[in-house]
């Protein structure tokens, strides 16, 4: 497994990031300002699979909007590639999102009235590629991720997870810095899921580097790494260190559930029980 | 406090009311001054004539204004309802917050009143500036100075002003009943969840698209070679086979367009993998279904606008034109004394007195108005008129020459020429017969050569265009009339008219030499042509005539119609100014139909499409390039069908200028350019209306 090699280049790296909502006029009262982020800071080098874990409100979406450019953060600095991307503005966003992320949503979201071929090209020519590197970049990534035989159909022609595999194959065509996947297990069955995930660990082993928002223990342990993430704040991470995926997933629950107990004797009961509540999926598995 | 949310919302969304505005607006402004148009009269120093054409005028507008407004009816509440669609989820929420669905209706209302009187106003002001420049228009196409000292006078007409407000103001109140009744009717959770319904995906067939796309041009191209060959001069079995085809090709046409759009491009694998060309192409593509029917119909109705426009106004000039070919001389006083046809014979009219009094004249009409005029004390007819040439228009009251005759000798048939234009029956109908001596005496008179003909010869002429290829053929074929016992060969046909008149009167009547003319010859009719020295003498002729044609003293000669060149002139500029003005008028509704609709339409499409242009931007496809794609998506629909409804009419106008050569050459200048142009202008106008307001909704979607 192509996880994270110890020297590597550090491809993100998140300095300090907070987010507060509702904090544009200093004279807004305490009590109405959300921390969504406080002060988080990691790193991920290139060529890893990593997944950020947490509960419902911990913050991993808006993070996750954080690094995708959708969002800015209120204070803080995050760099993907060697470039500030929190310094970036309009024509600048545009491109980097281009050119350096790809997307792989929880609803696969292709669109409909293309083909899974042109799905996937369309990643390339919004990016100028020339016409003869298209097709070859096209096929080479669908061979990857097994979905050759359904490129001239139509999403509603395919399964969901194949509409997910294609989404995949978008986003990792264009040979993005990073590619980030935001809950991309959440509408397939186990058996797509597996499948999926697998993919992504295929293509993590051909140099990808992938960034996963889960709140499921079983697609966090194909991953190299675990970042969890709770109110806010950085909560600690796991390695796998070429742990057996079971093992790994075992590690992963206790410290979701380890995270649930120190919820319940902390003052915020709303944040506990949607934590304990999702923490009981991977046991339903 | 409904108010001020229906002032808020009006705010809020103006680009989503810009259509709505923009459609109000125009009908408003162009049904006042078309409206207006009667009120010219007190500003507008018109003839007699003019006046009465006027009168016609204001009442056909009168009633096509119906049809208008029931084209706006249908437009108003067509864009009504693509408002009400986009804010479904907005009255839901109203809805979900507990606000009655009274006051919801009422909101709509509000908004659809605050719109309304908004572009009712603007509209109405615009309409003004219309008149005005239709009031400059109508002076110079109708020579009539504006009365006023300062030849500047405002037209303001306070009848079109009600009408128009009572009109649209109908208009908005059927509009808002409507609206209520969507929202009333409507169900909470179907509101809610109107963004969800997804429209059904279906696969089109791309290699059949090509083939028909190939079909659909050849048919086009088989009903234009129909219609050239066939022309319109008659309803023919080829022209209604030319007409189905159009209108099948068309439909054909708009539903293999983007199919065979996509198959091309995607032929040429640089272009198609190019930015966004293949998203554009599939969008194209994804709306066939629901749009070919619209679009074929917009460009159906394009075509109609344009053709009558350029038709109209073409016609008009024509008219104008070759009008001089049918007023050589300054006046025409026509008298008829009798019928015939075969069945019944000759049948002299009951002139009483008059009769009596034309006999003792010798049938001599200038004779007979000279002393008319001397008797009534109506003015000096040899103070007035230079020359004057009679022409009889002579039957054998026995065995006259009849229609069904000249067929019989020629052996053709008049109806194979002229088609349905000539009544049943027509075969009973006499062929008349005029002095060579008189005919020439009348071409002289006009200032044209003299016609000669030989021993056993005669000539036929014609003004009408019913006949005329009828009679040419007859000629060709050397065809040998019986007149009177004696066998005359037709030597040759003329087109001129041989006196001065709005319409050609003459179906055919043949010159024959004088001594050709069978004894006992009755006189059908009499025409005196005159000519005066200058237009106050002619004006004074025809007020003796007139004063001749009216009395009741028996010793006068009978006239049954008199035409002076002024009338003539004043009745078919004004009657083709009608013509032209209505064609103008619907062409222009016709135009704001269609923009609007190919607007609407648009405008909700890309509403729709809204998720998918938000998919694009999280690609990192720049602003620029998604412009470009809903640039040309819009483009392509506002284009082709113009495109090809100008290709329509270009091939009709080719066969309506055929037509249209019997009063002259066609001429479609000026006047239809700058029409043209107004239209391209407003069709623009919508374009960019929609373009903007594309762009906005696919900006604004998440």
């Amino acid at each position: 497994m192509g996880n994270a090699t110890h020297g590597a280049t550090t491809v993100v790296e998140v300095r300090n990031v907070s987010k507060r909502y509702g904090a544009s006029g200093r004279k807004r009262s305490e009590a109405s300002v959300t921390q969504a982020l406080d002060r988080v800071s990691f790193a991920v080098a290139e060529g890893e699979f990593a997944a950020i874990m947490g509960p419902s409100g911990s913050g991993k979406s808006t993070l996750l909007n954080c690094l995708a450019t959708i969002d800015k953060p209120s204070s803080g600095q995050i760099v993907i590639g060697g470039r500030t991307v929190t310094d970036l503005r309009g024509r600048q966003l545009s491109d980097f999102r281009r050119d350096d992320l790809g997307f792989i949503f929880q609803d696969a979201n292709l669109l409909d009235t293309l083909t899974a071929y042109e799905n996937i090209a369309l990643a390339l020519t919004i990016q100028h590629v020339s016409a003869r590197e298209i097709d070859g970049r096209v096929r080479e990534a669908a061979r990857v991720l097994g979905i050759e035989d359904v490129l001239d159909k139509r999403p509603f022609q395919m399964s969901g997870g194949q509409r997910q595999r294609v989404a995949a194959a978008r986003a990792t065509v264009t040979r993005p810095h990073l590619v980030l996947a935001d809950e991309p297990t959440g509408a397939l069955d186990s058996r797509s899921a597996a499948a999926l995930l697998e993919s992504l660990e295929a293509l993590n082993a051909r140099g990808a580097t992938i960034l996963m928002v889960t709140h499921d223990a079983v697609s966090a342990s194909y991953c190299g790494r675990v970042i969890f993430i709770k109110d806010g704040r950085l909560f600690g991470e796991l390695r796998r260190r070429g742990a057996d995926r079971s093992a790994f997933r075992h590690r992963i629950v206790e410290v979701v559930a380890s995270m649930s107990d120190d919820q319940g004797e902390g003052e915020r009961d709303a944040a506990a029980h949607a934590a304990q509540s999702e923490g009981a999926v991977p046991h339903a598995r | 406090m409904l108010a001020k949310i229906a002032f808020g919302n009006v705010r809020k969304s103006v680009s989503d009311f810009g259509v709505y505005f923009l459609t109000v607006m125009l009908g408003v402004a162009v049904f006042y001054a078309f409206n207006s148009m009667t009120a010219q009269q007190g500003v507008l120093a018109f003839s007699e004539t003019q006046d009465r054409m006027f009168d016609l005028l204001g009442m056909i507008i009168g009633g096509v204004s119906a049809f208008v407004a029931f084209v706006l009816v249908f437009l108003v509440v067509y864009a009504n309802r693509f408002l009400i669609r986009r804010r479904k989820k907005e009255f839901g929420l109203y809805l979900m917050l507990g606000m009655r669905t009274g006051d919801v209706v009422k909101i709509v209302a509000l908004e659809s009143l605050i719109v309304g009187a908004a572009s009712l106003a603007v509209g109405l002001l615009v309409g003004f500036g219309l008149s005005q420049l239709l009031l400059y228009v109508t002076s110079a196409l109708f020579q009539a100075d504006v009365a006023d000292a300062a030849g500047f006078a405002f037209v303001f007409s306070a009848d079109a002003l009600v009408q128009t407000v009572a009109v649209f103001a109908a208009i908005f109140v059927i509009a808002a009943v409507l609206n209520a009744r969507t929202v009333a009717r409507a169900k909470l959770i179907d509101l809610l969840q109107a963004e969800r319904a997804s429209e059904d995906m279906k696969l089109t067939n791309l290699p059949l698209s090509l083939a028909l796309f190939a079909a659909s041009v050849a048919i086009i191209g088989v009903s234009y070679k129909l219609l050239i060959d066939n022309g319109l001069m008659e309803p023919s079995p080829q022209f209604a086979a030319a007409t189905v085809l159009v209108c099948v090709g068309t439909v054909l046409f708009f539903y293999a367009l983007s199919g065979f759009l996509l198959k091309l491009v995607q032929m040429v694998k640089p272009l198609y993998l190019s930015g966004l060309a293949m998203f554009t192409l599939r969008q194209l593509n994804s709306k066939v279904n629901t749009t070919f029917a619209s679009l074929s119909i917009v460009c159906l109705v394009l075509f109609l606008a344009i053709t009558s426009v350029c038709g109209g106004i073409g016609m008009r000039n024509a008219l104008v034109g070759s009008i001089e070919a049918s007023t050589a001389y300054s006046a025409t006083v026509s008298t008829s004394f009798g019928a015939y046809t075969s069945e019944t014979g000759y049948v002299p009219a009951d002139l009483g007195g008059f009769g009596e009094f034309a006999e003792e004249q010798g049938w001599d009409a200038a004779a007979g108005l000279r002393a008319s005029a001397r008797t009534l004390g109506a003015g000096d007819f040899d103070a007035l008129v230079e020359g004057a040439a009679q022409v009889d228009f002579l039957v054998d009251p026995d065995d006259g020459l009849t229609m069904g005759d000249v067929e019989e000798a020629s052996g053709l048939a008049l109806s194979d020429f002229a088609g349905s234009s000539v009544n049943d029956g027509y075969e009973v109908y006499p062929v008349c017969v005029m002095r060579l001596s008189q005919v020439n005496a009348a071409l002289e008179l006009a200032g044209k050569p003299a016609l000669s003909l030989g021993e056993g010869e005669c000539a036929v002429f014609s003004d009408s265009d019913i006949t005329r290829g009828f009679y040419e053929r007859a000629v060709e074929r050397g065809t040998t009339l019986e007149v009177g016992g004696r066998s005359l060969k037709l030597t040759s046909f003329h087109g001129d008219s041989l006196q001065t008149t709005p319409f050609p009167l003459n179906t055919g009547a043949i010159a024959v030499p004088d001594d050709a003319v069978p004894e006992g010859a009755a006189i059908i009719q009499t025409l005196l042509n005159v000519q005066c020295a200058t237009d106050a003498d002619e004006a004074a002729f025809g007020e003796m005539v007139e004063a001749v044609a009216e009395t009741s003293e028996p010793n006068t000669w009978p006239v049954t119609l008199s035409m002076t060149r002024t009338e003539v002139l004043d009745q078919s500029i004004g009657l083709s100014t009608v013509v032209s003005y209505l064609a103008i008028y619907l062409g222009f509704v016709l135009v704001v139909a269609c923009a609007a609709i190919l607007a609407i339409q648009q405008l909700s499409e890309a509403s729709d499409s809204a998720p998918r242009y938000g998919l694009l931007r999280k690609l990192g496809a720049p602003e620029g390039m998604i412009s470009g794609s809903i640039f040309v998506q819009v483009l392509v629909y506002f284009l082709f069908p113009l495109a090809l409804a100008v290709a329509h009419s270009c091939c009709a106008l080719a066969v309506v200028t055929d037509v249209v050569a019997v009063f002259g050459h066609l001429d479609i200048a000026e006047t239809a350019l700058v029409c043209a142009a107004c239209f391209l202008a407003v069709y623009g106008a919508y374009f960019a209306v929609t373009f903007f307001g594309a762009r906005k909704l696919a900006f604004t979607g998440k």
